[in-house]
C-alpha cells in the first residue's frame, strides 16, 4: 500500500541530519520508524500464516456437527475491523497545522529578538568608539543588566557565570 | 607593655566595629554591585559581539 | 618603669613602646553625667582616614564606568577577583559566597590599617591587641553560632577528627577543644603580634643607627650597614603587613567552613 512503500522510500538518518533535529525530536523520529519496523514485520510474519480454515476436515473428525455449523457461519460473517485510516490522516494532519502554527510564532519572537538586539546593538556601536563607552550607557541601551546585577547581588551572588572563562582570571593568587 | 593596656578598650572596641560596619554597608550597597554590574555588561557587550560576527 | 617627659603635645619617644600609646585628640569629659570619658583617640583618627581611603580609592578608579579599564581599575578589579577565590576555594562555591562583602572589608580594613602604619611617625592601628582580639574573638563566635545553626548539637561533631581509633577519641576530643578555643586568641594574637614585633624592632634599630651614625665620620660610614638592614627590613615589614592581612581572611573563611560543613 502507499504507507508501505512511502516507509521504505524514507532514508530516516537523511532527515535527522537535514533538519538539524537533535535530543527529544530525533529520538521520537527514531521510535517511530521502530514502530514502523516492527508493525511491519509482524504483518509480514501474519500474512504467512494460513487464513482459511478447512470446515471438512473438521465435520469429519467431530461427531458434534451443530458446533461446526455455528463456527463456519460465525467464521464467515467475520470480517476484520477495518482500521479507520481516514480518522488517523484527520488527526496528523490537524497536528500538522497546529506545529507550523507554532513554528511560526516562535520565529516571529525570534526575529523580533533578533531585530531588537541588532539595533541595541548599531546603537551602542555607532554612537560611540568602543574604548569610551561606559557602562551606563549600557545599562540605558539594555535594563535587564540592571535587573540582573540586582537579583545576582540580593541572592549573594557575586560573581558573573562564564566571566572567567571569557575575559580572564585577574586574581592575584 | 602598658599601652596596649590603658582604659582605651571601650573607645577603641566601639570605632573598630563602627568602621567595619560601616565599611560593609557601603561597600555590599554601592561598590561592589558595581563592580557586577561591570561585569555583567561586559559579557553582555563581548555576547552581542558574538552574534554580530558569526551571523 | 619608663620616664615619662610627656609635655602636652610633646612626642615620648625615649622608648620603644610609647609609639603604640592611645593619646586623646578631642575630648569630652562628663562629671556630671555617669562621669564619662568621651574621646576622638589618634586611633580613632587614623582607623577613620583608613576607612575614608577605602571609599576614596573606590570611587576615583572607576574610571568613569567605562568598560575598558585604565590601571587603577585593574588593581581593584584584581583585588575582587582575588577575595572572591579566596572565598569561593576556602568556603563553599556555590553558597559561601554570601560572605564576600563580609570577606572583602576585613581583608580591606586589616590591609590599609597595616599599610597606615607602616609609614613613619603614623600610628598601626592593627597593632593593638584588643582591637585585633575583639576582631578575632567576634568572627569565632559568629563561626560557632553559625555552626550551631545549621547543625543543631550535630555541632559538636566538628571535634572529632576523621579516622580516629575509638580508644582515643576521649583525649582526642579534649584536645580539639582545646585548639578550638585556642582558635579565638591565635588569630587576633598573631596579626597583632607580627605588626608590634615589627614596629618594635624597626623603632630600636632606628634608635641605635642615630646614636651610632651621629658619633663621627668613621661612624657615620659604619652606621651604613644597620641602615640597609633598617630598610630591608621595612620592605619586609610591608610584605608582612599584605601577608597577615591574607593569612587572617584565609583562617576566618576556614573557620566559616568549619562552621558550615563540619570538615
Amino acid at each position: 500500500m502507499a504507507a508501505r512503500s512511502a516507509a521504505l522510500k524514507v532514508d530516516w538518518a537523511k532527515i535527522t541530519t537535514s533538519l538539524g533535529l537533535r535530543g527529544q525530536t530525533a529520538a521520537s523520529l527514531q521510535a517511530f520508524k521502530k514502530r514502523n519496523d516492527d508493525v511491519r514485520r509482524k504483518l509480514q510474519q501474519l500474512k504467512e500464516l494460513p487464513t482459511t480454515v478447512d470446515f471438512a476436515h473438521y465435520r469429519r473428525v467431530l461427531k458434534n456437527q451443530a458446533i461446526v455449523d455455528e463456527i463456519e457461519r460465525r467464521f464467515n460473517a467475520f470480517q476484520p475491523a477495518t482500521y479507520d485510516l481516514n480518522r488517523q490522516l484527520k488527526a496528523i494532519e490537524a497536528f500538522e497545522v497546529e506545529a507550523i502554527k507554532n513554528a511560526e510564532a516562535t520565529k516571529e519572537k525570534v526575529d523580533l529578538e533578533l531585530k531588537d538586539l541588532e539595533k541595541t546593538l548599531k546603537n551602542i556601536e555607532e554612537a560611540r568608539p568602543f574604548e569610551d563607552l561606559t557602562v551606563d550607557e549600557v545599562a540605558a541601551a539594555e535594563p535587564s543588566i540592571d535587573e540582573k546585577t540586582t537579583k545576582l547581588v540580593t541572592k549573594g551572588r557575586w560573581s558573573v557565570p562564564g566571566y572567567k572563562e571569557r575575559f580572564g582570571d585577574l586574581s592575584v593568587l | 607593655m602598658p599601652q596596649l593596656v590603658p582604659f582605651y578598650f571601650v573607645n577603641e572596641i566601639t570605632f573598630t566595629f563602627a568602621i567595619i560596619a560601616i565599611n560593609v554597608y557601603i561597600l555590599s550597597k554601592y561598590i561592589l554591585p558595581r563592580f557586577v554590574r561591570l561585569f555583567l555588561s561586559r559579557t553582555f557587550i563581548s555576547k552581542l559581539l558574538d552574534n554580530s560576527i558569526n551571523k | 618603669m619608663y620616664t615619662n617627659f610627656s609635655a602636652a603635645g610633646c612626642m615620648d619617644n625615649l622608648s620603644p613602646l610609647s609609639q603604640f600609646e592611645v593619646r586623646d585628640l578631642i575630648n569630652i569629659d562628663t562629671p556630671v553625667l555617669l562621669n564619662l570619658h568621651i574621646s576622638i583617640t589618634n586611633i580613632g583618627f587614623y582607623l577613620t582616614i583608613g576607612a575614608f581611603f577605602l571609599l576614596v580609592v573606590n570611587l576615583l578608579s572607576t574610571n568613569y564606568n567605562k568598560l575598558v579599564s585604565n590601571n587603577w581599575s585593574i588593581s581593584m578589579e584584581s583585588l575582587y577577583a582575588t577575595i572572591h577565590s579566596i572565598v569561593t576555594n576556602q568556603i563553599n562555591p556555590k553558597n559561601g559566597q554570601i560572605y564576600f562583602p563580609f570577606i572583602y572589608t576585613l581583608f580591606i580594613f586589616i590591609l590599609i590599617n597595616n599599610l597606615i602604619g607602616m609609614v613613619p611617625y603614623s600610628f598601626a592601628s592593627t597593632s593593638h591587641f584588643v582591637l585585633t582580639f575583639a576582631l578575632s574573638f567576634t568572627i569565632v563566635i559568629g563561626a560557632t553560632i553559625l555552626g550551631f545553626q545549621k547543625h543543631g548539637l550535630k555541632f559538636f561533631s566538628l571535634l572529632v577528627p576523621a579516622g580516629c581509633p575509638l580508644g582515643l577519641l576521649p583525649l582526642l576530643v579534649l584536645i580539639e577543644f582545646i585548639s578550638y578555643l585556642a582558635r579565638n586568641i591565635s588569630l587576633g594574637l598573631r596579626l597583632a603580634a607580627n605588626i608590634t614585633a615589627g614596629h618594635m624592632l624597626l623603632h630600636i634599630l632606628s634608635g641605635f643607627t642615630y646614636t651610632i651614625m651621629s658619633s663621627g665620620f668613621v661612624f657615620f660610614l659604619l652606621g651604613l650597614i644597620p641602615l640597609s638592614f633598617i630598610v630591608a627590613f621595612s620592605g619586609l615589614e610591608l610584605a608582612i603587613a599584605v601577608i597577615q592581612a591574607q593569612v587572617f581572611v584565609v583562617l576566618t573563611s576556614s573557620y566559616i567552613k568549619d562552621g558550615l560543613d563540619l570538615h
